[in-house]
């Protein structure tokens, strides 16, 4: 199995156990995943929805390329799964 | 005037951006297209007070300033556009004082308003380049639409705690819009805000100054800017990274089958509480 590093935003720490970097093993970014979430369950409902499809305000990229629906993609040592949320702060 | 019908520097001029005149990408050519251009900020706030602090230093002729707020004790960690004596000020007021201190040869124009629907398309109108300083959904969505339907580039930026987001959107790249990369706002309370989860005083510092930056190639077309990409910045280990952006072939707004033909209600559409308008714009400079 592939071990690579999820790299979560802040606000999604505290469903992950207080980490924004989790060490995370499968060949695809969907096994990659489920590890994290058996792991940290609540992390799931943060990412998915009940369909098992990613959230419309949540972003999977794989290194540099956004695999939000194609989740089968085959991971490699060395990469990252980043996690990106919306956000909206910057004014007040 | 000059031969070619410019208004030569003035010595002034000449000495106050000697390093941008040195510069091959800028130049005479180049400060004298800022000198022209006009910029609307959503928001004298966190990113929006860096950026404007950078674009005036830089010459940028115009610089349009959106917001409704008074200036509060607790934005001054962070809001440099804003000092002790402001507290109390229309932050409008308080950010023309301050970036006509810095450069008057920037006129500076006061939109003391809620940008919404009804005004956002006349508010945008006059101005080459809107910058995304806001800091709620319904804006951010509202500038996406505004600025797209009027063909004008958006440079957006975000910040959350430690954490940054920013990117360019170019309506005429083709490279895609806010809507590409968030069709749907979160739902309501799902994202906490800044006033709720608090932020790093120095970050806005960091995403609003690369926002001047990426300003300023746009204006003046030079290297590369983040069109088709967004940077993520991560304060607490200092990283950049850059991911792909993609146009979403589904957008509602800039996909094959657009739905979005105008501007909606995006209090509406966001969940949030609608906002009274209130009208007010004041000419600096």
């Amino acid at each position: 199995m592939t071990s690579i590093e999820l790299r979560l935003p802040s606000m999604l720490a505290s469903a992950a156990g207080g980490s924004t970097r989790i060490r995370v093993t499968g060949e695809t970014a969907r096994q990659a995943l489920d590890d994290a979430f058996a792991r940290h369950p609540l992390l799931r409902t943060h990412l998915l929805d009940e369909e098992g499809h990613v959230r419309e305000h949540v972003h999977l990229f794989l290194n540099e390329d956004d695999i939000r629906e194609r989740l089968a993609a085959e991971l490699h040592e060395g990469d990252q799964l980043v996690v990106l949320q919306q956000m909206s702060g910057g004014r007040s | 005037m000059s031969e070619n019908g410019f208004r030569p520097f003035t010595p002034d001029q000449v000495s106050r951006y000697a390093r941008h005149l040195i510069l091959p990408e800028v130049g005479g050519a180049g400060q004298r297209k800022l000198l022209n251009s006009s910029v609307l900020l959503l928001g004298a706030g966190g990113l929006g007070s860096p950026a404007a602090l950078y674009l005036a230093a830089a010459g940028v002729g115009t610089l349009g300033i959106v917001d409704f707020d008074e200036v509060d004790a607790s934005n001054l960690q962070r809001q440099i556009l804003h000092g002790t004596a402001d507290v109390g000020k229309p932050k409008t007021q308080s950010a023309a004082e301050t970036l006509q201190s810095i450069n008057p040869d920037v006129k500076v124009i006061e939109h003391r308003l809620h940008v919404n629907s009804e005004n956002a398309l006349q508010v945008f109108e006059p101005y080459d380049l809107i910058i995304d300083g806001t800091d709620n959904f319904p804006t951010r969505y509202l500038a996406n639409d505004a600025a797209f339907f009027l063909k004008k580039p958006l440079v957006h930026g975000a910040i959350y705690r430690f954490e940054g987001q920013m990117a360019d959107f170019t309506p005429a790249a083709g490279t895609g819009c806010y809507r590409c990369l968030f069709a749907t706002p979160p739902p309501p309370g799902a994202v906490p805000s800044c006033a709720e989860a608090g932020v790093f005083g120095v970050l806005p510092g960091i995403i609003g100054s690369m926002m001047a930056f990426e300003t300023i190639k746009l204006l003046l077309e030079i290297g590369e800017p983040l069109i088709g990409k967004l940077l993520i910045f991560e304060g607490m280990d200092m990283s950049f990274r850059k991911v792909n952006l993609r146009r979403n072939a589904r957008c509602p707004l800039c996909g094959d089958e657009p739905t979005v033909h105008g501007l909606i209600d995006y209090e509406a559409f966001c969940g949030a509480p609608a906002v009274e308008p209130s009208e007010a714009t004041v000419q600096v400079g």
